[in-house]
């Protein structure tokens, strides 16, 4: 619990604590600091004439707290819903505009300290993934995780690049 | 408690107590042999993981959150608990409460079960408690000791308070100042560690002019002198004409530390109910010191570094005014802010986060209400039920209100100003005040205080002319200014307009010329001149003044409201008058909200937008084209836009008849808008749905309704001209 925080730019990933994730059978983990919070799936309100991966608004203890769906972020096929599904709350931006995010998940697997051994670049796909989206990889005891770069991954919901 | 160096945040241990509040659910329905709720534990102590991981624990703590995962993980695949490992999730559950309960009430902690194995340490549970360093809470930073001698008969020596007449002003004064000192000592801070440092620079001299207009407004004459200079100093920074040196920083601190002082002494008085007594303080040395950071001349190098300001009086008699004060008042010591019984400055954050726990108070309260087990169990709580309706409606009213308030106080606050500035001025001015009743946000009303002044100064100054003058061009001697608030477009609008004598382009022009600000061939029709007084270092006054800006006016004004997310816009016409028109988002307002559904959503409609909602006849609808759709009402043909179509969602209706015509108006335009049903109607915050949805025009927020979900609040001006046939152009 000791280990230094993971940073949350968008620089090459660093070791520290992140949080692993799961879409289907694709392992991910993200830096702990941009995570706020991890809170069961609630009633999800469709935001009409939005793309497909903004799910919506919920109420977040009054606020009101806007959802996107990470599985169709990264053009996966979609699935139901069940009771491992997730919203990780994030908290992205710079430190004067912080701006909060949930994203539906599959399930929230661990918090886990990645060392700097652990760490490896991101795989060169030509192209064939946004590899914007990734800040690298790291084999740790659990296998193969993926490591994103979550500023970038929630940059145009979060309109930090519009402005 | 926790490692003395590291404080556990409250918001990390309710937290932790909220997940722990979780699991003690899960773990009530835990059986032996079954592995049910194990899958929820897992994820809750995943979440606890999360919750705790952002604050270094005491290693028993940390030893022990990790133990259940340990136990779980030990667990055989589908053989369910055993009855020793609830009984160990219980105890653990137990400890991990009484641990965060010590924690909170800084007790000492509970020493960890000696079978669950001991960390390395134990420093945790023997160390004790320790108060965070709040050995002296003005640390005063070091100030320049004085050889010149003190002028006791300077300008302004001392002061005595009007505390009948001003009392809520000094209030006032003393909050804002003690605020804007605190800037001041930060971004002194910053322009030590990079001299650089434009903006670090700007907020001083912002600050110290606002202190200074603040002062000379309560005729605070010894302080607003020394503000004087420091301002004047800081300018000379601000032009490049001197260099950010330890004599100059020395003079700011020090400048900055007699007016803490000073103003601690008026807050002192403020809060004592006892008469008003002289405040003597002595500027002229500080006054001197930054005269010569000014002329650069360095202080004697003779001069060391003073301990705190306060103590200067031991070398001074009379610095500051201890050695005059009534005994037993308010102390020979140097006064140290003074915690106000009547009004508390409260994050703004709690603010809102009270607010919404009520809102969901509410929303608990109609699920209890409205359960179906209440009305099956036939036990009668309608005596109760309503008393407890009762006393939270009320509690969210007082809530809400605490957010909120008239801009009256603001308002009137600028009544005194214009007579003030009008007298000196020699003009005679007339202040109207329309919609002092607007509610708004209290952020807001605070920080629009400081860009009024400004623009009424400006107005007062600049604006309107004197009698003679306005004689001469057949107008009324007295001239009119008038302030303005008032909800518009689901946002806030403050005008502030005169009846002067406008603004020249040409003018602003040939001024924006010589101070460099445009290029002499530069191509600007006459708004985009106006909009040059917005410009950083633009001031068109021709003296230094203090009543007048020196160029800090409008474009701090415009920094002030873009910070708040508005914006200001002027007009002007030469001979006739200006107006400014600050327009801000609405941060917290209550609308009424008529909720429709439509498919199995529900949206909310403005009832403000609403001229009447009817079921349409047959015979009431015709058609253009066979696709535009149109309604009869009292007859007026009115085009009819279904809502599913506008927004792609499904509609259970498929004709007119079948649905509910809501007739919504806006800017003149009116459109039936064709829903499914109409649910009902009540008052919902509007809660901003932040920049994600900044793209989308045809929702202005959210609300949360009485079942605790978010519904989508239309706007009605996209909805009047929102086309039939609706293109699909989001992002």
């Amino acid at each position: 619990m000791t280990a230094p925080d993971a940073a949350t730019a968008s620089s090459p990933p660093v070791a520290g604590r992140y949080l692993a994730f799961h879409l289907g059978t694709a392992r991910y983990a993200v830096p702990i600091r941009s995570v706020r919070e991890v809170i069961r799936l609630c009633a999800i309100t469709s935001v009409p004439l939005m793309p497909a991966h903004v799910r919506g608004v919920i109420n977040l203890r009054g606020s009101v707290l806007p959802v996107i769906d990470l599985r169709a972020k990264f053009a996966m096929a979609s699935v139901d819903y069940d009771d491992r599904s997730c919203i990780i709350v994030f908290e992205v931006g710079s430190s004067v505009a912080r701006l909060q995010i949930g994203a539906v998940v599959d399930g929230v697997d661990d918090v886990l300290v990645v060392s700097a051994e652990q760490l490896g670049p991101v795989p060169d796909f030509a192209g064939a993934i946004e590899a914007d989206y990734l800040a690298g990889v790291a084999t740790t005891s659990v296998g193969l995780l993926i490591l994103l770069n979550i500023d970038t991954v929630l940059a145009k919901e979060s309109s930090l690049v519009l402005r | 408690m926790n490692k003395p160096d590291d404080p556990i945040s409250l918001g990390v241990l309710d937290g932790l107590s909220a997940v722990l509040g979780q699991l003690a659910e899960e773990l009530a329905f835990v059986e032996e042999n079954s592995d049910r709720g194990l899958r929820g534990i897992k994820t809750l102590l995943t979440q606890l993981n999360v919750a705790s991981c952002t604050v270094t624990f005491p290693a028993d703590f940390t030893h022990a959150l990790q133990l259940p995962r340990l136990w779980l993980d030990g667990l055989d695949e589908g053989s369910g608990f055993t009855g020793a490992l609830i009984q160990d999730l219980y105890a653990w559950h137990d400890w991990m409460m009484q641990w965060l309960e010590s924690t909170v009430t800084s007790q000492l902690t509970p020493v960890i079960p000696a079978a669950w194995g001991l960390p390395s340490s134990t420093f945790a549970t023997i160390e004790p408690s320790c108060q965070p360093g709040l050995t002296d809470s003005s640390p005063h930073p070091s100030a320049v000791l004085l050889p010149t001698a003190p002028q006791s008969d300077g300008v302004g020596d001392t002061i005595l308070l009007d505390l009948g007449a001003d009392h809520e002003l000094l209030r006032e004064f003393y909050n804002e100042s003690i605020d804007l000192l605190q800037e001041v000592e930060q971004s002194v801070l910053l322009i030590e560690e990079n001299p650089q440092s434009t903006a670090g620079i700007n907020a001083i001299f912002r600050a110290f002019h606002t202190f200074k207009g603040s002062a000379g407004f309560l005729k605070l004459e010894a302080l607003q002198l020394l503000a004087h200079e420091l301002e004047s100093l800081l300018e000379l920074v601000r032009s490049g004409g001197l260099a950010v040196t330890k004599p100059v920083i020395d003079a700011i601190l020090a400048g900055a530390d007699a007016l803490a002082d000073c103003t601690h002494q008026v807050g002192a008085q403020v809060k004592s109910a006892g008469p008003a007594t002289p405040i003597r303080l002595s500027v002229q040395p500080v006054i001197a010191l930054v005269q010569r950071a000014i002329t650069g001349a360095a202080a004697p190098v003779s001069a060391p570094l003073s301990p705190p300001s306060a103590k200067d009086s031991d070398d001074q008699p009379g610095e500051f005014g201890e050695a005059d004060l009534v005994p037993g008042h308010w102390g020979a010591e140097a006064p140290r802010p003074v915690s106000d019984a009547d009004s508390v400055r409260i994050d703004a954050a709690k603010l809102d986060a009270l607010v919404n726990l009520v809102g969901e108070l509410v929303v608990a309260q109609s699920l209890v209400i409205e359960s179906p087990a209440l009305q099956v169990s036939g036990i009668d709580l309608t005596q109760d039920m309503r008393r407890l309706i009762r006393i939270t409606r009320e509690l969210q009213r007082n809530a809400l209100s605490l957010r909120t308030v008239p801009i009256r106080a603001l308002f009137r606050k600028m009544g005194r100003l214009v007579r003030d500035l009008a007298a000196r001025e020699g003009k005679q001015v007339r202040l109207v005040l329309e919609g002092e009743d607007t509610e708004l946000d209290r952020h807001l009303v605070d920080k629009m205080g400081d860009p009024l002044v400004h623009m009424i100064r400006n107005a007062v100054d600049h604006g309107v002319e004197t009698p003679a003058e306005r004689l001469a061009c057949s107008k009324p001697p007295t001239a009119t200014i008038t302030l303005f608030a008032g909800h518009q477009h689901g946002g806030v609008v403050i005008r502030v307009s005169d009846d002067g004598r406008g603004i020249d382009p040409q003018r602003m022009r040939s001024v924006a010329i010589a101070k460099g600000l445009i290029d002499e061939s530069a191509v600007l029709g006459d708004s985009q001149l106006l909009d040059l007084m917005f410009l950083p270092g633009f001031s068109t006054a021709q003296t230094v003044t203090d009543l007048s800006g020196r160029g800090v006016g409008m474009d701090v004004v415009r920094g002030h409201i873009e910070s708040l997310r508005g914006n200001i816009k002027i007009d002007s016409a030469m001979g006739t008058g200006t107006r400014f028109t600050i327009r801000l988002p609405l941060t917290l307002a209550i609308i009424d909200g008529l909720l429709v559904g439509l498919g199995t959503e529900r949206y909310v409609i403005p009832t403000l937008a609403v001229r009447e909602c009817f079921r349409p006849l047959v015979d009431a609808i015709s058609t253009v084209h066979e696709q535009g759709e149109l309604v009869s009402v009292r007859g007026n043909a009115i085009p009819i836009l279904r809502l599913g179509q506008f927004l792609r969602k499904p509609m259970r209706c498929a004709a007119p008849q079948d649905g509910v015509i809501i007739l919504v108006e806006s800017a003149g335009v009116q459109r039936a808008i064709l829903v499914d049903e109409l649910l009902g109607k009540q008052d919902m915050i509007i809660k901003t749905l932040g920049p994600t949805f900044e793209s989308q025009s045809a929702i202005v927020g959210g609300a949360v309704l009485g079942d605790g979900s978010v519904g989508l609040i239309l706007n009605a001006e996209t909805l009047v001209r929102a086309p039939q046939q609706v293109r699909h152009d989001s992002p």
